[in-house]
């Protein structure tokens, strides 16, 4: 994953500068704020030491983006802050990349959504180190160049203790959680 | 643990499991949890696949070749029913609910398409974990939902010939002659009220089989999942079922114990917790 990177997320808001630089004050805890007009100016997010801040690269693929994110959230050597912000951003990257599967093979996208029905708005913390280590190797899948009959199979094995399964049906039979099923297709019918 | 150890769930508790009505679906997951690992039939996943998988899959047929979400909607409940539509509502309800849009449309297209599919390996993958009972090696059972690379999802489940199965039913039937036997005794004497369509087809495929002329193939093995699931469950400790007409007769006869789920009172919420 390289040196320590100044880090900040948001790169379509254009408000947030992201930059990616070393930092070479990052072992000694300095805050670095660079001059303004400089060759090191940085916007930073955070004003704390950067250790070792989640580090993505952002000219990748949202899947590419993933893969380093779940690695940041798997770091023994991050806050568990640091490490939490790394997981939603995993995740928003997940949600994204399921927003444009429509041209990825059948198997991407089978594997993209176990992965995201086993995940289900969970936090970090609900994961144990053996299915963090899971989830990245799944999201490792899903950056390979081609996903294959067999990832699939490999990837319900590895989440299967995550039950991906989707409690389907429950909520809309009790009442809990928001309209009913069939209200809730109206109100998403009216929309149209 | 060894599936002779537990008992047995029938096909309709995998499906309650899942079933539209919340107290079902707590209250079959309720037993599963009571009576430890459970096993199933290898007959069972030919079952599921031809029910709660078909239903996935008819799902993710509409959503794919759809145009927008209302055409989808109108689709899925023209052709899969209200059932359909409400497993539609749920994958709605997971990516979002009412705070969704609907357009434009691939997005949403897209998400869904992606969780769809994803529950078809993860339920899949979920029944194949199950112990699994499959004395008769049914080739059938054997076989996976496929999604293929030219995005084509083929869940069919062919009829049987000698040239595309190598199942041992004949073997499986003659390792329970005896059960046969009595069973056959017990269809002829039984009250005719309590004779279903389903055991009249028993008692004709045993007559046959006992008179050695039995023609399988096609999809008779499905017209019988009853007798197949019920010769299975005699390795197990019992079998879990909600088809009480059917199986009371079958273990009274094949000799195994019966746990009924009470899924009528289950629905009209006279019975919680454990059975």
């Amino acid at each position: 994953m390289g040196s320590p990177l100044a880090y900040a997320s948001g790169d379509s808001d254009e408000s947030v500068q992201v930059v990616v630089r070393r930092n070479p004050d990052a072992e000694l805890g300095a805050v670095g704020r660079g001059t303004p007009g400089s060759a090191t100016t940085v916007n930073y997010l955070w004003e704390f030491p950067l250790r070792s801040p989640p580090q993505v690269d952002h000219s990748l693929s949202p899947i590419g983006r993933a893969n380093q994110a779940i690695v940041a959230a798997g770091s023994a050597d991050l806050e568990l802050t640091e490490r939490s912000n790394a997981f939603d951003l995993w995740m928003s990257l997940l949600e994204e990349a399921s927003e444009n599967a429509l041209q990825r093979s059948a198997y991407f996208r089978q594997v993209l959504g176990v992965l995201l029905t086993a995940v289900r708005k969970r936090d970090v913390t609900d994961f144990s180190p053996e299915e963090l280590t899971s989830l990245q190797t799944v999201t490792n899948i899903l950056h390979s160049p081609s996903v294959v009959e067999a990832d699939t199979g490999r990837a319900a094995r590895l989440l299967a203790s995550m039950r991906p399964q989707l409690p389907m049906f429950r909520a809309a039979a009790t009442g809990e959680g928001g309209p009913s099923g069939e209200d809730l297709l109206e109100q998403l019918l009216a929309k149209q | 643990m060894s599936p002779v150890n537990g008992w047995q769930f029938d096909t309709d508790m995998l499906i309650h499991r899942n079933d539209l009505d919340g107290a079902v679906a707590s209250g079959a997951r309720a037993i599963e949890a009571e009576l430890g690992p459970v096993s199933i039939a290898g007959f069972s996943k030919v079952e599921f696949k031809g029910n709660e998988v078909q239903s996935l899959v008819l799902l993710r047929n509409k959503v794919k070749g759809s145009d927008d979400f209302s055409s989808a909607v109108s689709r899925i409940r023209n052709t899969g029913g209200r059932k359909a539509a409400l497993m539609l509502s749920e994958f709605l309800r997971f990516l979002g609910g009412t705070s969704l849009a609907v357009n434009p449309w691939p997005p949403l297209q897209s998400k869904l398409l992606v969780v769809i599919e994803g529950q078809i390996l993860a339920l899949w993958h979920e029944i194949s974990s199950f112990d699994t009972f499959d004395g008769l090696n049914c080739t059938r059972a054997k076989e996976k939902p496929r999604l293929t690379l030219t995005g084509e999802c083929d869940v069919q489940i062919p009829k049987c010939t000698k040239t595309n199965v190598s199942c041992d039913i004949d073997g499986f039937l003659d390792s329970h002659r005896v059960r046969l036997e009595s069973l056959r005794q017990h269809l002829r004497t039984m009250p005719t009220d309590l004779l279903t369509d389903e055991l009249e087809r028993v008692g004709k495929a045993i007559d046959e089989a006992l008179a050695g002329g039995l023609a399988w193939g096609g999809s008779r093995c499905r017209s019988i999942g009853d007798l197949l699931i019920g010769l299975e469950a005699t390795k197990a400790k019992g079998l879990v079922t909600s088809n009480y007409k059917e199986h009371t007769q079958l273990s009274a006869a094949l000799g195994y114990r019966l746990k009924l789920f009470p899924i009528a009172d289950v629905r009209r919420k006279l019975v919680c917790g454990s059975f």
